[in-house]
């Protein structure tokens, strides 16, 4: 199989690129592949965080980018996992460090090593985007199903249309299905119809999301947490399987229960 | 009169879908640089088939309103066509 990068995205901050790209990272490992996590959030680095290495870094993305280290030495492995690696973003730098062609530069040397390199991008659509996107094969566009989210996604997959980005793919995160059902929220349904692009994951609102941050141990390894279970799902699409969607109803309704046990008779 | 008003009978649901919308209607439009200018010659042209119009004259614009986008056009007619000129 030919080495993939994949890039993680969304336009509007806080909707969990993140999280998601430090699960899909351990979920691909799981299933046997060499992974590599790239945080492009320079600045402001996160992914260390979600899963669990903060505290193992000693050069990051922008020494890589500058000389000061070879690739190799700013690779830290995983705690648990010997065939999954992060490359960290600088907490100090100035977001303009890494140019595209540097991103482009590393990414290239990473697939010789590895069959998944996943960049985790930062928020906007300024030059820390379009860093995380040069060198990137495929697209995860995450969005909630919220206006101003869904609308931001819009303009990315837009400027993402326009950079020749053929591999465009969405995750909707934080789907409460309680709220779709009483007609508070969007539903899957009605932001796949506003944006029409492929779907390539559909992740619930989990408070065990907020726990495993706080201990650094990504979601998908509490095989009890449906978001962990959602992310998996998603692992298994990109390598290829028919994973149906699960529908996503909250509890079912007297109303849907009766129109049911009515359509049986 | 209407004792229930449209937006007293919807739910936050509806209205996020119906407002996220509209707002694409305008986004898309104002980040593709060229689309009215392009929509314009697009109209123009099948236009002509039928009528001789005044380019010059000729007025198109996007109105966003409460509920839905408009594109309105107002195209002078010069003379119409005797027979509609098929390509
Ligand atoms: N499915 C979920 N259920 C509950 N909480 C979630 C879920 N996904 C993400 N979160 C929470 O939302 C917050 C933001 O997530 P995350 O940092 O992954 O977003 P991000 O898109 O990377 O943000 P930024 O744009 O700042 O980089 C975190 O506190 C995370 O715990
Ligand atoms: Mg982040």
């Amino acid at each position: 199989m030919e080495p993939r990068v994949i890039t993680i995205t969304s336009g509007k901050g806080g909707v969990g690129k993140t999280t998601i790209t430090a699960n899909l990272a351990t979920a691909l490992a799981l299933a046997g592949h060499q992974v590599v996590a790239v945080d492009a959030d320079i600045g402001l680095r996160n992914l260390d965080v979600m899963m669990g290495l903060e505290n193992r870094i000693v050069y990051d993305l922008v020494d890589v980018a500058e000389g000061r280290c070879r690739l190799r030495q700013a690779l830290i492995r995983d705690k648990r996992l010997s065939n999954l690696f992060l490359l960290p973003a600088a907490q100090t730098k100035d977001k303009t460090a890494v140019q595209p062609a540097d991103m482009v530069k590393i990414c290239e040397e990473l697939r010789s090593e590895f069959s998944f390199v996943l960049v985790d991008s930062p928020a906007g659509i300024e030059h820390g985007f379009r860093t995380a996107l040069a060198p990137a094969d495929e697209v995860i566009v995450v969005t909630t199903p919220e206006v101003a989210a869904v609308r931001d996604a819009d303009r990315v997959i837009g400027l993402l249309e326009a950079a020749g980005k053929e591999s465009v793919e969405l995750a909707i995160n934080r789907v409460k299905p309680e709220m779709v059902e009483r007609g508070d929220m969007l539903s899957v349904e009605d932001v796949l119809e506003i944006l029409s692009i492929p779907l390539i994951g559909v992740i619930p609102e989990d408070p065990e999301v907020i726990v495993a941050t706080n201990k650094g141990v990504p979601v998908v390894l509490n095989n009890l947490s449906p978001s962990g279970q959602a992310i998996k799902d998603m692992a298994r699409r990109l390598l290829g399987e028919e994973v149906p969607f699960p529908t996503l109803k909250g509890k079912e309704s007297i109303f849907n229960l009766l129109s049911r046990w009515l359509r049986r008779k | 009169m209407r004792l229930f008003g449209k937006a007293g009978l919807r739910n936050p649901r509806d209205i996020a879908k119906e407002r996220l919308k509209l707002m694409l209607i305008q986004d898309r439009i104002q980040v593709s640089p060229g689309f009215m200018e392009e929509l314009r010659e697009a109209l123009l042209s099948s236009l002509g088939k039928y009528l001789d119009v005044d380019r010059e004259g000729t007025e198109l614009s996007l109105e966003v309103g409460e509920n839905r986008g408009k594109l309105v056009a107002s195209v002078p007619i010069k003379s119409v066509k005797r027979r509609v000129e098929h390509d």
